[in-house]
């Protein structure tokens, strides 16, 4: 009945859905079938990952590739899961021909013929993927492809995805798929309960798979597996080669970085500056060089890092290690609220918490990476530096020192500290806060371990990082626009004056143009929108130990932490922002209009460095929050109690050093 | 002559057979990973810190909580 040719001779476009098990194989296959042309998003209101592609099956056959969460049943348990679940029961508008292609590790049939059977019953359009007939072969097995065809009523091809066999084959058979009845997988009882229908499931899967596989040893773990499991998961050997992973994952993102980084920087500021020159001076020129260029630049420069980074995740994911620093660290982290592989986002933090972020992912149970994504932020990146260390050098003696240590160096690790002791005591009190619907059970498949492949380790790294540029990247260059247009406008008439005054020349006499025009620059700012928002918020700044310029600098450095030091030099004007020296000088000078007391106190200083530490002062981090946790919700309650921690924070460390 | 267990408290290198799950949602759960009553379960390791510990049950691994181990009775099998 209803027998329909999809390989008809004009073109044609269907849509390929590709279900399985985790670790069986899916992603493999479907960058076989897309190469680089896929795309990245999530799923409508969801925050799992949408994959999806074009492939040409043949000829006149093209299909739209969906891979679908990697799922064991269609009982779902997990967001994951369910979003699988769901896209298989809807109908989509468009009424596109949909075949599934369910990919089984070939190597554990019983298992994954679990979800295939339930496909089947669903009366779907299936053909199953056997993957890895590699490792069924090594194990001195074969599987009877034409009796497992023919009993399950659905096409069989066998394959190595990660060899790209069996591809050709496969599209053959998506070619000449052609919808057939077919007899129920199991028979339907009414109101049987899931436990006794999975059972009932699985003695026919038994029965089925007793006669399709011929073995000749027993099923048993992958030698391989046993023996590095047996030094990886040491508990000393274990824990060392672990800290020497993270230890090269943390100067790859840390300062392998770097450089190209800088290139990044210099490069922006180049072309910055040539806009700026080739263009008629005026606000256009001005929105293009400092809000949109500059904003540009401040997204572009993450690039590297996110690289590095997902560089090694993936390669850690692809060979099954990444499981294994789960199994390791989970007994720890678990108490917090946490999951084992929180220990990647957490220390990747200590970088950047960009892609520390992107990078919770790679947790499956939602709760422990909102959480996980929630705390991150907390843990000192390496924006923070540059205002940690013009505050620490303002505020302490190079040679103060405490018993042998230098104090320097110990308020600069203390800082680092703190911001971790937050981040779990945070997750800790979090976790009681936090529901869930998605079951409490944790149980992980652990993959064997197999060599790297390099393709899905570039794949994985060109799509993180465009998932970055295109949507946190939005948001970015608004928040930057927005910013431009705070600190280069001002209320009324007051930037014409300034500009007048400046033009007259008659301000003082004996000063060169470079300076008056540091001078001008530092008077705009102060007249600016946010210079006013300064002046605004020093009323509620002041038990902090701040004053209005300070006020300033915070309201900017949302653009990024760093601009901090930017805005404290044109504020008090000493032209180039990287000579910290002369800036220094000129904040230690700093008094107080009215007391004529020093600004910058020891109090003040301290109390700016816990501030720093604990707000969330980054526009980056709060756009990749939106996006991984697809809602505002989340980034308004981190800006939120990250904000007042800060201030209190603060405020108790002004109050104890005056 | 068989003395059961919570699979929690089993040790590295024991040869289990898991006999029932009490918990009806993880036992639908653990099922759709492979691992179901009546089942030979090998305990692979213990994780350093005292949890998870790492199954492997017809060839693939898993790894499970204790919490979630102790509602598995499993009953000790010679080697």
């Amino acid at each position: 009945m209803g027998r329909k040719n999809v390989g008809s001779n004009q073109k044609k476009k269907i849509r390929l859905l590709l279900v399985g098990n985790p670790n069986a194989g899916k992603s493999s296959l479907f960058n076989e079938l897309t190469g680089l042309n896929q795309q990245v998003g999530n799923f409508p209101g969801v925050t799992v990952e949408k994959k999806s592609g074009n492939a040409k099956i043949a000829e006149h056959l093209s299909a739209e590739v969906i891979d679908l969460p990697g799922t064991y049943s269609l009982s779902p348990r997990s967001e994951d899961e369910r979003v699988t679940f769901d896209y298989l029961n809807q109908k989509r508008p468009d009424n596109k021909e949909e075949i599934i292609v369910v990919i089984a590790d070939a190597s554990n049939l019983r298992r994954n013929l679990l979800l295939c059977s339930q496909l089947i019953d669903l009366n779907l359009p299936v053909i199953l993927a056997l993957n890895m007939m590699d490792i069924v072969q090594k194990n001195k097995q074969s599987i009877d492809i034409k009796y497992l065809s023919e009993t399950l009523s659905i096409p069989v091809v066998p394959m190595n995805a990660r060899l790209g066999k069996g591809i050709t084959e496969l599209k053959a058979n998506i070619t000449k798929f052609a919808r057939k009845d077919r007899p129920p997988f199991i028979s339907i009882i009414e109101g049987e309960k899931p436990i006794d229908n999975a059972q009932r499931r699985n003695q026919r899967i038994r029965e089925i798979v007793a006669k399709a596989v011929t073995a000749e040893g027993e099923m048993k773990v992958n030698d391989l597996t046993r023996k590095l499991d047996a030094i990886l998961t040491h508990k000393v050997w274990g824990y060392a080669i672990f800290l020497f992973i993270l230890f090269l994952i943390f100067q790859a993102v840390f300062s392998w970085s770097e450089f190209p980084m800088q290139m990044i920087e210099e490069g922006f500021l180049f072309f910055g500056n040539f806009v700026a020159e080739s263009l008629p001076p005026g606000v256009l020129n001005d929105l293009l060089v400092d809000g949109i260029i500059a904003g540009l630049g401040g997204i572009i420069i993450f690039i590297p890092q996110i690289a590095a980074l997902f560089a090694f995740i993936s390669i850690l994911e692809d060979t099954g290690y990444l499981s294994r620093i789960s199994f390791m660290m989970d007994g720890l982290l678990k108490k917090f609220g946490l999951n084992g592989r929180s220990i990647i986002p957490l220390l990747s933090g200590a970088a950047c918490a960009v892609p520390a972020i992107m990078s919770a992912r790679t947790i499956s149970n939602k709760k422990e990476r909102l959480l996980t994504i929630f705390i991150t932020p907390l843990i000192s990146c390496s924006a923070r530096i540059p205002v940690y260390t013009l505050i620490i050098a303002l505020i302490i003696p190079a040679e103060a020192s405490l018993g042998i240590f230098n104090l320097q160096g110990i308020v600069m690790m203390a800082l680092y500290l703190f911001g971790f002791l937050a981040a779990i005591g945070t997750s800790f009190f979090m976790k009681f806060f936090v529901k869930t619907n998605e079951s409490s059970h944790f149980i992980m498949e652990m993959p064997i371990y197999r060599a790297p492949r390099w393709k899905n380790v570039g794949y994985t790294i060109v799509n993180k990082v465009k998932v970055f540029l295109f949507e946190a990247g939005k948001i970015i260059i608004a928040i930057s626009i927005i910013l431009w247009i705070l600190s280069s406008y001002g209320p009324g008439d007051s930037f014409e004056k300034i500009d007048e005054k400046y033009a007259s020349g008659l301000l003082e006499p004996n000063i060169n143009n470079e300076t008056m025009e540091e001078q001008r620059a530092s008077a705009k700012l102060q007249a600016s929108y946010a210079g006013q928002l300064g002046k605004f918020i020093e009323p509620a700044i002041k038990p902090l130990g701040f004053d209005w310029k300070i006020g300033i600098s915070i309201i900017t450095s949302f653009a990024a932490r760093e601009v901090f030091v930017g805005t404290m030099a044109t504020i008090y004007s000493v032209g180039d922002a990287d000579n910290t020296t002369s800036l220094k000088d000129k904040m230690n000078q700093a008094k107080d209009p009215v007391t004529g007391e020093k600004i910058y106190t020891k109090a003040t200083g301290y109390s700016l460095l816990i501030f720093y530490a604990f707000a969330l002062q980054c526009m980056a981090t709060v756009a990749i929050v939106a996006r991984e946790t697809a809602s505002w919700k989340w980034p308004v309650i981190q800006i939120i109690y990250m904000g007042a921690l800060a201030y209190f924070a603060s405020l108790i460390t002004y109050n104890l050093f005056s | 002559m068989s003395n059961f267990i919570h699979l929690s408290e089993a040790k590295k290198g024991d040869f289990v057979r898991i006999e029932s799950i009490d918990n009806e949602k993880l036992s639908v759960q653990l099922l759709c990973m492979g691992c179901m009553v009546g089942e030979i379960a090998h305990i692979e390791q213990i994780a350093p810190l005292g949890d998870p510990m790492m199954i492997s049950i017809d060839g693939s691994l898993l790894s499970l909580r204790k919490s979630d181990a102790r509602e598995v009775i499993v009953s000790q099998l010679k080697k």
